[in-house]
């Protein structure tokens, strides 16, 4: 089989200046101590051919063929369970990108559909190469019509909405961006968006390890979101949401500030609850909560959604097994959805499993892909759960 | 400690807090804070009858037992042993010192009236010729890392609780049981515990691997419980210690190369350990009815305040700094101030004792010799040339310069004793008023002029 261990290892095998090419900060890697906190924290580490602590000792010791041919790098949905734990302190799910960073590099071969994905964003700047004029296809036939959303880019909004590439042209997330600008209206809060100028924010390029071509999304969609010059930029996705806060940094020419500030959704709808600008009626339901990745472990937004969950009268939060710091990842991260379903799926089943235990009857998250994935997972094993965004489960809930 | 305090030559000032410390070695000053107990110690005979009179039966989480049983508000501290054996009354918790209302039947119950609600604060100065600080550690707190779920369920103990559990005077008269009251069947024991961890402490913090593998045996012969151990490294450093963790081996303790990655309390209530068996590579989650973690060991959280009423200095990790790693271990920069245990760094019992006893002796043969030998590289002021501007006396890592008013202005001055020729005030001086006798500029240029001949 390909990239199986030598039957012996000897010195002249060992190759030390390979790891220099792979990650930046190698000499961090080196400290790794092999302790296997990161192989016991991935998701899909038992779906892995190396488990992630093995890839770094195949690393460390330069086996560059048994680290090109393993899948380990492209199974990693960028979760960071591992990296929060990492006693040494190693940023494990940055290692896991550099490896995809230096095998694009390289030339090296990479899965199709990251192809596909590059293709689609550089033709159209959406992920699922359709026309960008329609990104507000899911605003159509909406009652009552959100009279706001007809007018886009006319006079300064409090919101600008940042819709991302999932609910814009995933017909089953429409209802989240739906869900969020009715909510603005209820609430008299004026809003825009981007319309058909609103890009790929770069984050499924980058994880690919193409973070070249995140450079022309990012400048773009900051002089697009200045220009409207709104009081806040509020995206309804945690990743378009994790990348505006921690990678458009990188590329606002040399300016401080982008002039607003980042929200996600379920900020300022915590925000909204707390002005009492938004009103709940009972809603007498047992839910659960899902963190997602790129909202918990990479921006430390725990406590808002849940204190929007709270706010609604009759409403029971049960946790499950692991959340915040320890919640397990739907599986839909790092394009491993478009890459390697099966493996989606799999790890989707298991934290659905952990939502069923709790005696929920709806899975809340924030985030676009994580509800994709978990209805996905609902469906296919025929479980009875609902699964909404916590933008949907607002909606519902408000005294309108 | 029980001989320390019958000595007729050791005076125990307990329940109390050096507050401020001045002079130098030979001649320190100590202010000390003596909080009230609220009971007389010539009278109380420590029988324990205020703490059994005491109305607040809730009582407050007993710190002896690390919270795992509740005392009183009046008690005698470590469930009665401790030195001197005298009782307390916690004023944090006391019904009548917090709220004024109680039917106060301690009064009543102490058979030599030594209760008494009057007493207050008392400030005492003691003159004395040497420090040793000796405060110890404090316990890592594993809420601080989320993963090993500390607090969400009772049968998630740290190191400290372990041992209280296992001790004849704790809240199980040493029966190791879960907080259901059972005898575990399944036991694990998790290593490295806020330590060796960016998260929380970078150190190794070198008592754990031995407490754990103690631990470990104290479960197999109390319970027979099966245990599994997960480490990275089992540390077995010091004598016979490599022995132990083979008998420990050998009495059928499961090791697993894994460090424990996770630790999820399920919904029925048992906890699940999670780590990857790194010898062999595979996932390892296995199901138990109670989990140790071993804690690390922690400078105490008022560190900061203790080194900067005795001026002595912290290392990167927290515990006080020692003058030399190798060769004055228990020293401190400051002459006549020493280390005992492990304030200065994680100690077993006995390197505690060895380095406290070092300590000790060095103290005595200062003491005794009734003179202290200086070094001659200090710095000195020329009067005539020092501006009084007072530029280096915080600089001085030392404390060594003090301010001398003379006439209408004054004149730095530099305490011989406390000086170490460091040289910081004199490169500081504006006026040029200060020289390191021996380095003076004329002496380092010679050198220089010399080596470059």
């Amino acid at each position: 089989m390909i990239g199986e261990l030598p039957p012996l290892l000897t010195a002249e095998q060992v190759d030390r200046d390979f790891i220099k090419l792979v990650e930046p900060d190698w000499q961090k890697l080196t400290t790794c101590f092999q302790c296997g906190t990161c192989s016991a924290s991935c998701p899909a580490a038992e779906l892995m051919d190396y488990a992630p602590r093995q890839l770094w000792e195949l690393v460390r010791l330069g086996l560059r063929e048994q680290v090109t041919n393993s899948r380990t790098f492209w199974l990693c949905t960028q979760c960071y369970a591992c990296q929060v734990r990492c006693p040494r302190g190693i940023l494990i799910g940055e290692t896991m990108r550099h490896l995809r960073e230096w095998a694009v590099a390289q030339g090296l071969e990479i899965p199709p559909a990251l192809i596909q994905l590059r293709d689609a964003v550089a033709a159209t700047y959406n992920i699922l190469n359709e026309d960008n004029r329609s990104r507000l296809i899911w605003s159509e036939n909406l009652e009552p019509a959100p009279a706001q959303l007809r007018q886009s880019g006319q006079g300064q909004a409090e919101v600008l909405l940042f819709t991302g590439c999932v609910s814009s042209f995933y017909p089953m997330a429409y209802t989240i961006p739906q869900s969020f600008v009715q909510i603005l209206e209820q609430a008299g809060v004026t809003y825009t968006t981007m319309g058909g100028e609103e890009w790929c924010c770069g984050y499924p390029l980058y994880g690919a390890g193409m973070k070249e071509r995140v450079g022309e999304l990012a400048r773009h969609n900051i002089e697009q979101a200045r220009a409207r010059a709104p009081q806040s930029l509020v995206a309804t996705c945690s990743s378009c949401y994790h990348t505006w806060r921690h990678l458009y940094p990188e590329y606002m020419n040399g300016q401080q500030d982008f002039g607003f500030q980042i929200l996600h959704a379920s900020e300022f709808l915590a925000r909204l609850v707390e002005e009492g600008r938004i009103r709940m009626g009972e809603l007498p339901w047992v839910v659960t909560y899902h963190d997602p990745c790129d909202l918990g472990r990479k921006n430390g937004v725990y406590e808002a959604p849940r204190a929007v969950i709270r706010s609604i009268p009759g409403m029971e939060l049960r946790e499950m097994a692991n959340n915040r710091e320890n919640a397990i990842c739907c599986g839909g991260g790092g394009d491993v959805a478009i890459m390697e379903a099966d493996v989606t799926e799999h790890i989707a089943e298991r934290r659905l499993a952990q939502a069923v235990a709790t005696g929920a009857t709806a899975i809340i998250s924030s985030c676009q892909q994580c509800k994709r994935t978990l209805l996905q997972a609902a469906r296919k094993t025929k479980t009875r759960i609902r699964v909404l965004d916590i933008t949907e489960l607002v909606w519902q809930a408000m005294e309108k | 400690m029980m001989d320390a305090g019958r000595h007729p030559h050791i005076t125990l000032l307990t329940y109390s807090e050096v507050e401020e410390v001045s002079g130098y070695v030979g001649h320190f000053k100590v202010k000390v804070r003596q909080r009230p107990r609220y009971v007389d110690m010539e009278l109380c005979t420590g029988c324990g009858a205020c703490a059994e009179a005491c109305v607040f039966k809730k009582g407050v989480p007993n710190e002896y037992d690390a919270g795992l049983s509740r005392r009183r508000a009046a008690y005698i501290p470590l469930n009665g042993q401790g030195v001197p054996m005298k009782a307390v009354i916690d004023d944090q918790a006391c019904l009548y010192l917090t709220r004024g209302r109680c039917t106060q039947a301690c009064l009543e119950a102490c058979p030599t009236r030594a209760i008494n609600f009057e007493q207050k604060e008392e400030i005492v100065e003691l003159d004395v010729g040497a420090i040793i600080i000796a405060t110890g550690f404090e316990m890592f707190d594993p809420h601080r890392l989320p993963a090993f779920s500390y607090g969400r369920s009772p049968n998630i103990v740290d190191g400290l609780q372990f041992e209280r559990l296992s001790s004849a005077t704790g809240p199980t008269q040493g029966q190791i049981l879960t907080a259901e009251g059972k005898r575990p069947e399944r036991v694990a024991i998790i290593h490295c515990v806020g330590s060796r961890d960016e998260h929380a402490n970078r150190y190794c913090s070198r008592v754990c691997c031995m407490y754990a593998l103690k631990h470990a045996h104290l479960v197999r012969d109390k319970t027979g419980a099966e245990v599994f151990e997960f480490y990275m490294d089992i540390r077995a450093f010091g004598k016979d210690y490599e022995e132990f963790y083979e008998r420990v081996q050998e009495e059928g303790v499961y090791f697993v190369r894994g460090r424990g990655a996770e630790v999820v309390v399920l919904d029925d209530g048992r906890i699940q350990v999670k780590a990857e068996n790194t010898t062999l590579g595979i996932p390892v989650q296995i199901n138990v009815d109670m989990v140790i973690l071993a804690t690390a060991m922690e400078p105490p959280r008022d560190a900061d305040r203790v080194a900067s009423i005795f001026g002595i200095s912290r290392s990167a990790d927290g515990f006080f700094q020692e003058a030399h790693p190798k060769l004055r271990p228990f020293h401190t920069n400051t002459e006549g101030i020493f280390l005992a245990g492990s304030c200065q760094s994680p100690k077993d019992v006995p390197d505690t004792v060895a380095h406290a006893s070092a300590a000790a002796a060095e103290v005595l043969s200062l003491l005794s010799r009734g003179q202290v030998v200086i070094s001659p590289t200090t710095a000195v002021v020329d009067e005539q040339l020092c501006s009084g501007c007072k530029t280096c006396i915080p600089l001085c890592p030392y404390t060594a310069i003090s301010f001398v008013s003379q006439d209408t202005t004054g004149v730095a001055t530099i305490n011989e004793a406390l000086c170490k020729g460091c040289g910081t005030c004199v490169a500081a001086c504006p006026a040029g008023a200060i020289t390191a006798r021996h380095f003076s500029d004329r002496q380092i240029l010679a050198e220089i002029e010399a080596l470059l001949r």
